[in-house]
């Protein structure tokens, strides 16, 4: 081929990218993951077999294009449960991962909404899903001492600028802040004084014991759509399972969308989150307390280390300013951190927490 | 995207939505084979809950898997690609065919493509503020992409050419001569080639497929997309994937990252299967294929109809001319009188407005079932040939 025909590809493909996203460094074959988005945990048995026997009775087939339906309406059940109320199975996608989630409500709801004001410390898949199509995009200044979450005076102040859409993570994916309720409340009020709708991956909250600041959230389920892994923790996450959670005027836009891309979730990983969501709400605050259990010592571990902390509330994670002592540690114990570059935060590092403690053994220097 | 295509997609959605309010709906619309996904693919996504369920997988899908996609490429398409940098796994034919298509179309360029063909090209041209350009090939020549009528339609600002063969919806195959001579038409002019092979197993009587990529010249220009979804009776897995010259991946791989990060890993685990297992039952369902052409074929001519002969893929083109109804018209009366469901070709060009397409995605009693109902309801229409 012509050279320029590449080169002009390439020159598009390079002008389309708001930012460059670094993906997170690949491991070396004996290495501690700890880069993950969410905690890991493997399939269970029940799971397994109850995927297995749709997949044998037939279920290989498309099916609805927003997703099985008991699945969406397991995914609105768990809302509820947690105070997240307002959300119906009919304005409800499953995608097939976060990261269509992503792209969908960034793309579609943005295309239609204009201006977009996010903080510029997000998950690096929100810049991916952002450099597809360009929209015009208000990056907002985060603060050190919320975690690097963006403050609501700044949000106010991104509306009175014209933003018609929010795109906020809360928890944080790098830092694990959250947002208190009041905090909620206040957001929520002024998208609704502007007109402006927000979406807001919950994705960590899970991982947080926070309930008032979901039920304030839920509160303004008319301004708010809702983005997630679907049913995190127990073992889907390698089965690409997502969701958004929306409106009636939302949802036919996403829905005609996902058709384009990729017409339906996978059957197998749909039927394996349909069996996960049994007794799912145990099972997750099983997990979240184990995690609060560890979290506490890797928090002791870093900060010996030298580390600064960030301020985090979801127990799945600890956020860390890198150093010279903490990188010698992880290079000691073969640890891989989440690079904080890809989420607009050069310098800062992110740990999962491991409920087994693996985490903690390798930055003592036990598998050095 | 185009909201005369949006409307097009919807209308198909929109009849497959009656069909589930008929208990005794025979559906000869949808391109999803009735067969269940063999045995031994299911037994290898259990073991991937089992195994693999934790492993981590770059976007562009496991390795084994992409040289499992290039021992097919070669073996069936006789092309090689680096499974490397040249093979990205995607969920389904239908991912592929986005990536592939906002890989290569930037805004204000335009992708030639030959009517009739499948929505979700002009909706992901759309997406990508691309245009389209539409190239009519014609029953009488048997669909045939003419490439004397490419060079006729070819623009200033176009970047690629999309071939689809055998195409959907016109079941017709391109031929060994004419894509020598596309890819021909598309290396004088620093054209791209955007190939859709999903139906490459799937060709009959003395009909050969033949991809772009494999001819000289083509490989370096040519995005191609294939599925094991219709072949393997997958369409539920969503397992696809594109290949082409690094350069392009590198593009398509970035994509696949933003759009929606690695495929499951089940499905990528059973996709392996597919691939690397026994055969048998796949080509088993090719034969059935065969025999169900003829037995739709049998009773349109018994109806009276004219269609192109189905050169490959799953499906009929059927002309309604003589109906004096529009497809879509005609589609849900029949529908309606027989709980029936042909697709309209309206749905997938305007200027197909006078088709049906039939697919043979039933059991052989059911399609016989199925046309039979469709025969009294042509005659009740007062529509029969």
């Amino acid at each position: 081929m012509d050279a320029s025909t590449v080169a002009k590809i390439m020159e598009t493909h390079t002008a389309n990218r708001l930012v460059q996203a670094p993906t997170i460094t690949q491991l070396p074959a004996n290495a501690l993951d700890l880069s993950f988005d969410q905690p890991g945990g493997g399939l269970t048995e029940a799971i397994i077999d109850g995927a297995i026997s749709a997949l044998e009775q037939g279920q290989t087939h498309y099916v609805d294009v927003p997703g099985i339906l008991p699945l969406r309406e397991a995914v609105v059940a768990d809302l509820g449960a947690r105070s997240l109320t307002g959300y119906q199975p009919t304005n409800t996608v499953v995608t097939a991962s976060m990261q269509e989630a992503r792209f969908l409500s960034l793309q579609i709801i943005g295309q239609t909404l204009g201006q977009l004001a996010l903080p510029s410390v997000v998950h690096p898949g929100v810049r991916k899903a952002l450099g597809v199509r360009p929209l015009e995009v208000q990056w907002l200044q985060v603060e050190e001492s919320r975690g690097l979450l963006s403050s609501p005076d700044t949000i106010e102040s991104a509306l009175q600028a014209g933003a018609q859409l929010l795109y906020l993570e809360s928890p944080s994916r790098l830092t694990g802040a959250s947002y208190g309720e009041a905090d909620v409340g206040r957001i929520g009020q002024l998208a609704s004084a502007h007109g402006a709708t927000i979406l807001w991956d919950q994705g960590l909250s899970g991982w947080t014991p926070d309930d008032a600041s979901l039920a304030a959230l839920g509160e303004h389920a008319g301004q708010v759509t809702l983005l997630g892994d679907l049913l995190p923790g127990v073992g889907l996450e390698g089965l690409a399972l997502g969701f958004i959670a929306t409106d009636a005027e939302n949802v036919a836009g996403l829905t005609s969308m996902k058709q384009i891309i990729s017409i339906c979730t996978s059957t197998a990983s749909q039927y394996a989150g349909l069996q996960a969501a049994e007794g799912y709400g145990d099972r997750r605050t099983e997990i979240r307390r184990g995690l609060e259990a560890r979290r506490p010592e890797l928090v002791a571990r870093l900060e010996a280390l030298g580390a600064e902390v960030l301020p985090g509330q979801a127990a799945s994670h600890v956020a860390v300013r890198a150093s010279e002592a903490l990188g010698a540690a992880l290079h000691a114990g073969a640890v891989i951190a989440a690079d904080g570059a890809g989420f607009g935060a050069p310098g800062i590092l992110r740990l999962a927490v491991t409920a087994d403690g693996s985490a903690l053994t390798a930055l003592e220097g036990g598998r050095a | 995207m185009s909201e005369k295509k949006k409307r097009g997609t919807e209308v198909l959605y929109g009849l497959i939505a009656q069909t589930r309010g008929y208990d005794d709906a025979i559906v000869l619309g949808r391109g999803d084979p009735d067969f269940d996904t063999p045995a031994h693919i299911v037994a290898a996504a259990r073991e991937a809950m089992v195994r693999h369920a934790h492993e981590s997988s770059p976007p562009e899908g496991i390795l084994p898997l992409r040289e499992a996609i290039a021992e097919r490429t070669e073996r069936i398409n006789g092309v090689s690609f680096d499974p490397e940098t040249e093979i990205v796994f995607t969920n389904g034919g239908q991912e592929a065919l986005f990536l592939m298509v906002v890989a290569a179309i930037a805004e204000g360029e335009a992708l030639l493509v030959p009517e009739p063909n499948y929505n979700t090209y002009k909706d992901a041209v759309a997406f990508a503020r691309g245009t389209t350009v539409g190239m009519p090939t014609y029953p009488q020549e048997a669909f045939r992409v003419d490439p004397a009528r490419v060079r006729e339609h070819l623009t200033a600002d176009m970047r690629a050419l999309l071939l689809v063969s055998p195409n959907n919806p016109a079941a017709s195959v391109i031929s060994p001569q004419d894509q020598l001579e596309l890819v021909a038409i598309a290396q004088q002019n620093d054209l791209l080639i955007l190939a859709d092979d999903i139906y490459d197993l799937l060709v009959y009587d003395d009909f050969v497929h033949t991809s772009p990529a494999s001819l000289p010249g083509g490989k370096e220009r040519t995005l191609t997309l294939n599925a094991l979804s219709k072949a393997y009776a997958m369409t539920g897995w969503r397992t696809g994937w594109v290949t082409g010259p690094a350069a392009l991946m590198a593009r398509v791989r970035d994509l696949k990252a933003a759009l929606s990060g690695p495929v499951s890993i089940v499905s990528q685990y059973a996709g392996l299967a597919a691939l690397t297992g026994p055969q048998d039952e796949m080509l088993e369902m090719q034969a059935a294929y065969h025999r169900r052409r003829r037995i739709v074929l049998d009773h349109l001519d018994a109806m009276g109809f004219s269609y192109g002969t189905p050169q490959g893929g799953q499906f009929v083109f059927v002309d309604i001319s003589h109906t004096g109804l529009s497809s879509l018209e005609l589609s849900q009366r029949i529908l309606d009188e027989a709980h029936v469901l042909a697709y309209p070709g309206g749905a997938f060009s305007e200027s197909m407005d006078h088709f049906l397409r039939i697919t043979f995605l039933q059991p052989e009693t059911t399609l016989r079932d199925g046309l039979g109902r469709m025969k009294r309801a042509m005659d009740a229409i007062g529509a029969g040939g």
